[in-house]
């Protein structure tokens, strides 16, 4: 699935426009003219305020909502938010959605990635069986297997969720708030295990966050969206060295606290540069 | 999918199911011993009383208990998994109000319309009975299926079929205070639903279109387990949401609408057996569970079908209120033992 081409682009969007089309009225468009793209490999974080499109944007890269405007491809082929199947084979996704379900095991629920191959009834061969035995071990859930989804902690169900898109097999991940609900331990072990993943498997990997710390560390590159739309993209350290956070947060802050955002970036800076 | 538990559950409850059928054959308000039902059953009988009495009243009405018992248990369960919400049945989305708007409208309104070309055609009778809640289920199903295709939420549909049920209701308590008593009482019994009224030649109607539903609720497994993550997790496996949701609601709306239009409404079934089964089996996975809310409705059904003749021998109660009567001790038991072990009712 994955190429073996270094550096080969993964995911690509031209003049990409995302937002909320209102009928006859003037559609809400939250960011325009959007180019982006993934490499293989990568590693993305997308930070930004509440409001300003993360997940807009992660659902629209995702096929999941259309654009207003703009395409994305991934490996070439476009994305279109009615072909699902299709989409399903080229990237998987990690939604924030609350899974609400009883009686449903750990391997029934990862077996699910592979419905995107499988026939109309769902029936997986031995090739699909052993790719969710790969996602568990990778996910190191080896022997949950048969444990029960709803009696997991919420570090283990994310991981649970994790499997399944990797069990999904496609070049591109993509997970809204992975760390959302969890506590420290277990963000900073989903961090390391999308870095790991990254490197081990060549998969390319873009998360939304707003866990700044751990995104800097983990991340290749990081996409910075403001309100307004004025996206701001680079590595972790050419954006440190300007004022790209504080122009990015800014736009989500009331005018009484920007002294203290100014400080937490400042601090934020001094501690990750001197590292 | 992974064996998880032992295998038994599924032949434990045929075994059940054959006996609940030669019971429901055996149990009447006519007294028949073993010996005069395995005659019949053999081709050996020479009192065609006994013959007539089994082959052409009891089993017409068994078969309609396993058809209206498993088609009802498997309408519930479609619902319960595509709105994920435990209180949803068959009756959700309006289709049995419209299909007693139907016949309220041919026992009730066409002592007013006496002239009404559409109810005079209709044949008086069972079949005629049929006809109205057929077209009745029809139109509120066309109405549903227009709407879902339209809504972009399965909550709305919810909604939707909930808000025209009680609009269909309301009618229906309209037609019945303007109509006379004789009227308001054939309709009232026509609500208390009757297997009995199911005679051989509507059921070659009725089987293959209840098997067509059951057919299509088996092989809808894939998309029903992936909804139970909620409908954008089925998305970004790749299931085609909005069109399993049209499939789904086509199958349950065909299913209800047919059923009730042959044996009036059943209530209870349809809620209270897709938690049975998943109590029995610990499991969500469609695979096996619609199979066992199937078995499960069609065993309910027999044995709700014996306990209404039960009680008294020349007199044969509603089943639709044994159903309740019976049905309710027992979902309530299944959530009280469940509780037991710490798992609330679940979908």
């Amino acid at each position: 699935m994955t190429q073996s081409r270094p550096n080969s682009i993964v995911l690509e969007s031209h003049h990409l426009a995302i937002g909320y089309p209102f009928g006859s009225n003037l559609p809400l468009i939250l960011a325009n003219d959007l180019e982006l793209n993934i490499e293989r490999g990568q590693v993305i974080g997308l930070l930004g305020p509440n409001g300003s499109g993360k997940s807009t944007l992660l659902r629209t890269l995702a096929g999941l909502q259309p654009s207003i405007s703009g395409f994305v491809t991934v490996l070439g082929q476009t994305i279109r938010s009615n072909q699902v199947r299709q989409t399903a084979r080229m990237l998987s996704v990690v939604l924030t959605d609350r899974i609400d379900v009883r009686n449903l095991t750990v391997y029934e629920l990862v077996s699910m990635g592979r419905y995107p191959y499988t026939d109309w009834l769902g029936r997986t061969g031995s090739d699909d069986e052993q790719r969710i035995r790969t996602a568990l071990e990778q996910v190191r859930l080896k022997g949950y297997a048969s444990r029960m989804f709803n009696e997991l902690s919420d570090g283990e169900q994310q991981r649970t969720l994790l499997a399944k898109a990797l069990a999904q097999d496609t070049p591109l991940i993509i997970l809204d708030e992975p760390t959302a609900h969890l506590d420290l331990p277990n963000r900073i072990s989903i961090m390391r295990l999308l870095r790991y993943l990254a490197d081990e498997t060549g998969k390319s990997i873009l998360f939304s966050t707003h866990d700044l710390d751990l995104a800097i560390h983990t991340s290749d590159l990081l996409w910075l969206l403001p309100k307004g739309g004025a996206m701001l993209k680079g590595s972790p350290a050419e954006l440190m060295a300007g004022e790209a956070f504080e122009e990015t947060f800014r736009t989500g802050t009331d005018a009484g606290d920007l002294d203290i955002v100014s400080e937490y970036f400042r601090g934020l800076k001094k501690y990750n540069i001197a590292r | 999918m992974a064996p998880r538990k032992a295998g038994w559950i599924l032949p434990v409850l045929g075994g059940i199911l054959v006996l609940a059928f030669i019971g429901d054959l055996l149990f009447g308000s006519v007294r028949l011993s073993f010996r005069e039902f395995t005659d019949v059953i053999l081709g050996k009988s020479d009192n065609p009383n006994v013959e007539y009495i089994i082959l052409s009243l009891r089993l017409p009405k068994a078969i309609t208990a396993i058809l209206a018992g498993s088609g009802l248990a498997l309408c519930g369960l479609l619902m319960q998994t595509l709105f994920r919400n435990p209180l949803a049945g068959p009756f959700v989305l309006g289709i049995s109000s419209g299909a007693s708007l139907g016949v309220a409208l041919l026992v009730m309104a066409s002592s007013w319309f006496g002239g009404n070309a559409l109810v005079q055609a209709l044949p008086y009778g069972h079949w005629g009975m049929v006809i109205a809640a057929m077209a009745g289920a029809l139109a509120v199903m066309l109405f549903v299926l227009l709407v879902s295709s339209r809504v972009a939420d399965s909550v709305s549909i919810l909604i939707i079929g909930m808000m025209f049920g009680s609009a269909t209701g309301a009618i229906v308590s309209l037609l019945q205070y303007f109509s006379d008593p004789d009227s308001v009482k054939s309709f009232l019994v026509w609500t208390f639903g009757d297997l009995g009224a199911v005679a051989a030649p509507h059921l070659k109607l009725l089987t293959p279109l209840v098997g067509a539903g059951i057919f299509a609720g088996l092989i809808l497994r894939k998309p029903l387990n992936a909804l139970l993550l909620g409908e954008n997790h089925a998305r970004v496996v790749g299931v085609n949401v909005k069109r399993s949701r049209i499939i789904i609601i086509l199958v349950t709306s065909l299913l209800t609408g047919v059923i009730t239009a042959f044996t009036g409404p059943i209530a209870f079934v349809g809620l209270a057996v897709p938690h049975l089964a998943r109590a029995l089996l610990r499991t969500s996975d469609h695979g096996r569970l619609t199979p066992a809310t199937l078995v499960c409705g069609a065993i309910i059904m027999l044995i709700c079908d014996i306990l209404a003749q039960l009680p008294a021998a020349n007199q044969v109660l509603p089943i639709n209120t044994v159903t309740a009567i019976f049905g309710a001790p027992v979902v309530i038991w299944v959530i009280l033992r469940n509780r037991r072990r710490r798992t609330p009712l679940e979908i």
